[in-house]
């Protein structure tokens, strides 16, 4: 193969490739490495994280009301214990509002016998769009729960409907199959506290509870789970929240706002109309429609994350419901970047075009693709004899170390200001994960994602099938 | 280029590895310091519970003296009453204020916001010096926290001057100095008065006392309030929040603001308008509320078929009766859905 003389303009594009690929690397480095730093100083300037009586005593007298929306699908299992737990919630001013999605089994039965709901009336507005609502429910002796039966329109059309029927300044938006920190609300409140005038969104931290110790809907006891895959993606949630998400949120262009736990001002929410549909991803959607419709009025505004863990959830333990969650995910990107393509480097939507777009095109449009490009073509053109084994081995040998670095660096976050892993072993254990996941998963990873990238360009609906063990009970 | 890429890499595997080499020490560490940590708390606490003599804490304490402000801080804020006090009182024998006032130096904003915060029940000149310092902090949280520890004990400077320090309805906009204002309105609200009227002051402020003024039940602020809907001092951001303070005063004396209010072009002023009318009970309103019923805007219609449920069986009566006007209107349905939430 060595041997073959090849014409110029092959070797040059096979130049060309290659540099393609590296600058597109060495931007995404870069990028890693300032959302580092933001990370870092984000933490590090954060006001201190009291107990839950401090906060109660900081936040209580001028905490605005929350209306916490919790959409349920086919739920029958576990929503009295989901639902028992949202009522316990440490919070001076909240109601909670179930929304049974049209589920097949008996979800709303459970909650009707459990709670002693009946059918009641209350005034609203339709003023985002949802499918029909049934029936509503509710007991004199919780006033604080009210469950809307609705027809099925998905996650996005269930918020929606828990929006029209809240009556907070602020709604909370999750899965009814995650669980909340008792505290959580309290915490999270605290941009709308400090800045009500400007605090439009605030997004908090997601942690994986696969592994830790449940009872009565809550995590006793964190600790680590078993199976490789559920590792990994502790890893990779730690780098999505406490790096990407808080550095984001630092220099205030977050995109994403996870939709197993975010704060949104309501009447904003609506002003934008609410959650989309025909997405499936609408947690980042919404983010988007309100960053376009703040700039679009010239309105100073802020869209926050907090650090502290809040909301726990499970994570899919087998690849197979795994690569669907990520073509998904990467699909829902798409879906926004391409409805909104038109702030990406545009002056008008300043930083969120330049630094907020401009990530989502380099990570998530660009990223798996020219990756993936990359672990086909450079093996290719090394075999035509176009490229140096040599030069291809380092360059892979940097791009993996750094991987592994940008892992532990954001360990040391983890470490300095959280410290939720409660053994050493634990960080060892974390950081072999950081290594091994470069050897087949990440390669795996970016697969998933150019499948999500097909579906997309195939215009493919819907969420696909996820399968979930359920939690643990300690 | 190719030893250079080498290189790069072998650095960064080195400092990965440093970093987790070092992480875990600190951890094993950290994890040695808790223990201890747990174990001086347990023999710390009877201690500072009991009677022993402050030399002899002081002895008992010498390698964990931030342990030891922790734990009476926490001891000062988990009671009330004559075991504060004792608490404080042995507090101050142990040097705990001066530690906070040192840690109130520290070029940490988080570890100063705490000492502030920490600072609250000590009431020494020392302390109040320390406070009233940190009003200038570079750090606006350091500054509010302070703020409001003052403003706890009774030792704020004036209104006016915490407004200009802490640049209150300017450039701090946090609900917290509503809670500022309520502690201040217990001590002095005649300088919250003076602030509410003076137009020279930032709105912000301006309505943060209002609500501060409300919440403490002060009436004289009624006609100044009210007069600064009917003057239209305020902005219509600001207008909701002044009705809101009339709601939570609930003096009749607001009727021609609360009035003048619901003729507003501004749907939140005119939703506001509604849900003062209710909470202060003004049935001579209801002839307006009843119009409000048709408003265009949703939230109008709620509050105003709220304030006449509030109103009693008459209010109720009047819903009844619209309900059975002009069915499939929105008055109609306001009304009558009103009342079906109700359960009339």
């Amino acid at each position: 193969m060595t041997g073959i003389e090849w014409h110029p303009w092959a070797t040059n594009a096979a130049s060309l490739i290659a540099l393609v690929v590296i600058v597109i690397g060495l931007l995404q480095t870069t990028f890693y490495m300032v959302q580092l730093v933001f990370a870092g100083i984000a933490l590090g300037a954060r006001p201190p994280i009291g107990k839950a009586s401090v906060l109660w005593r900081r936040y209580a007298d001028e905490a605005p009301a929350i209306a916490v929306l919790a959409p349920a699908f086919n739920e029958e299992l576990s929503i009295v214990e989901s639902v028992r737990s949202l009522l316990a919630l440490h919070y001076p001013n909240f109601e909670v509002i179930v929304i049974n999605d049209g589920s097949k089994d008996r979800t709303l039965q459970r909650l009707i016998d459990e709670f002693g709901l009946s059918r009641v009336d209350r005034y609203y507005e339709e003023a985002v769009e949802h499918q029909p609502i049934k029936d509503l429910y509710a007991s004199p002796r919780l006033p604080r729960l009210l469950v809307i039966d609705k027809e099925n329109g998905g996650k996005s059309d269930a918020l929606n409907a828990g929006i029209n029927l809240a009556r907070s300044p602020i709604f909370c938006s999750m899965d009814a199959d995650s669980l909340l920190e008792a505290d959580a609300l309290l915490r999270a409140v605290r941009p709308f506290v400090e800045e009500p005038t400007r605090v439009v969104a605030v997004g908090g931290t997601i942690r994986l509870a696969n592994g830790s110790r449940i009872a009565a809907g809550r995590v006793e006891k964190v600790g680590m789970p078993g199976k490789l895959v559920v590792l990994i993606q502790v890893i990779e949630y730690l780098r999505a929240f406490l790096m990407a998400r808080l550095a984001l949120g630092r220099m205030q262009v977050l995109t994403v706002i996870s939709g197993a736990f975010g704060l949104f001002r309501r009447q904003t929410a609506i002003s934008v109309g609410g959650y989309s549909h025909g997405t499936v991803g609408e947690d980042m959607e919404l983010v988007i429609k309100l960053h376009r419709r703040m700039r679009d009025e010239k309105r100073d505004y802020r869209i926050e994350f907090i650090p502290e863990p809040v909301c726990w959830t499970e994570a899919p333990e087998d690849l197979q419901t795994l690569g669907r969650q990520r073509a998904r995910w990467q699909r829902g990107a798409l879906e926004t970047f391409f409805r909104h393509r038109d702030m990406l480097f545009n002056p008008r939507y300043g930083r969120i075009g330049f630094v907020g777009f401009g990530h989502i095109f380099l990570v998530d449009v660009l990223g798996p693709v020219v990756e993936v490009f990359g672990y086909v073509l450079v093996p290719l053109l090394w075999m035509l004899g176009l490229l140096s084994i040599d030069y291809l081995v380092a360059f892979l040998a940097v791009t993996f170390t750094f991987g592994i670095f940008v892992s532990v660096a954001t360990l040391i976050l983890e470490e300095v200001e959280l410290r939720r892993f409660p053994r050493a072993r634990d960080l060892v254990i974390l950081t072999l994960v950081a290594v091994i996941e470069n050897f087949g998963f990440r390669q795996l990873a970016n697969f998933w994602r150019v499948r999500g990238w097909v579906q997309f360009l195939q215009r493919k609906q819907g969420w696909g099938q996820m399968n979930r063990k359920g939690f643990q009970p300690g | 280029m190719l030893i250079g890429l080498w290189l790069v890499s072998l650095a960064i595997s080195g400092a990965a590895l440093a970093i987790m080499i070092g992480l875990i020490l600190l951890r094993q560490l950290g994890s040695w310091r808790q223990k201890n940590r747990e174990a001086e708390r347990r023999r710390l606490i009877p201690l500072l519970l009991g009677d022993t003599q402050p030399a002899e804490i002081e002895t008992a304490i010498w390698r964990a003296d931030d342990l030891l402000v922790e734990l009476t801080v926490e001891l000062i804020q988990l009671v009330r009453g004559s075991d504060r006090e004792r608490f404080v009182e042995r507090a101050v024998e142990l040097g705990v204020p001066q530690r906070l006032r040192h840690h109130l130096g520290s070029g940490v904003p988080r570890l100063r916001q705490m000492a502030a915060e920490a600072l609250a029940p000590f009431h020494d000149a020392a302390s109040t010096d320390s406070l009233l310092a940190a009003l200038g902090d570079s750090n606006p949280d350091v500054r509010l926290t302070a703020a409001l520890s003052l403003a706890q004990s009774g030792r704020s400077p004036p209104v006016a001057e915490l407004v200009d320090r802490l640049k209150i309805g300017t450039d701090e906009r946090s609900l917290l100095t509503i809670s500022l204002f309520k502690d201040l309105a217990e001590q002095c609200p005649e300088q919250l008065e003076a602030l509410l009227g003076d137009a020279g002051s930032p709105s912000g402020a301006r309505m943060a006392a209002a609500q501060a003024l409300a919440h403490a039940g002060r009436y004289p602020a009624v006609p100044r309030i009210a007069g600064m809907i009917l003057r239209e001092e305020a902005s219509p951001d600001d207008v909701p929040r002044l009705l809101r303070a009339l709601g939570v005063l609930a003096h009749p004396a607001a009727e021609d603001a609360v009035r003048f209010a619901l003729g507003s072009n501004s749907p939140r002023i005119r939703a506001a308008a509604a849900e003062a009318a209710g909470r202060i009970g003004l049935t001579q309103l209801t002839g307006k509320l009843v119009e409000a019923l048709s408003d265009q805007v949703h939230a109008v219609r709620f509050h105003a078929g709220g304030a006449l449920a509030s109103f009693g069986g008459a209010g109720r009566e009047v819903l009844a009766s619209v309900a059975a006007k002009d069915a499939g209107g929105p008055a109609s349905e306001a009304a009558a859905r009103i009342l079906a939430e109700q359960g009339a």
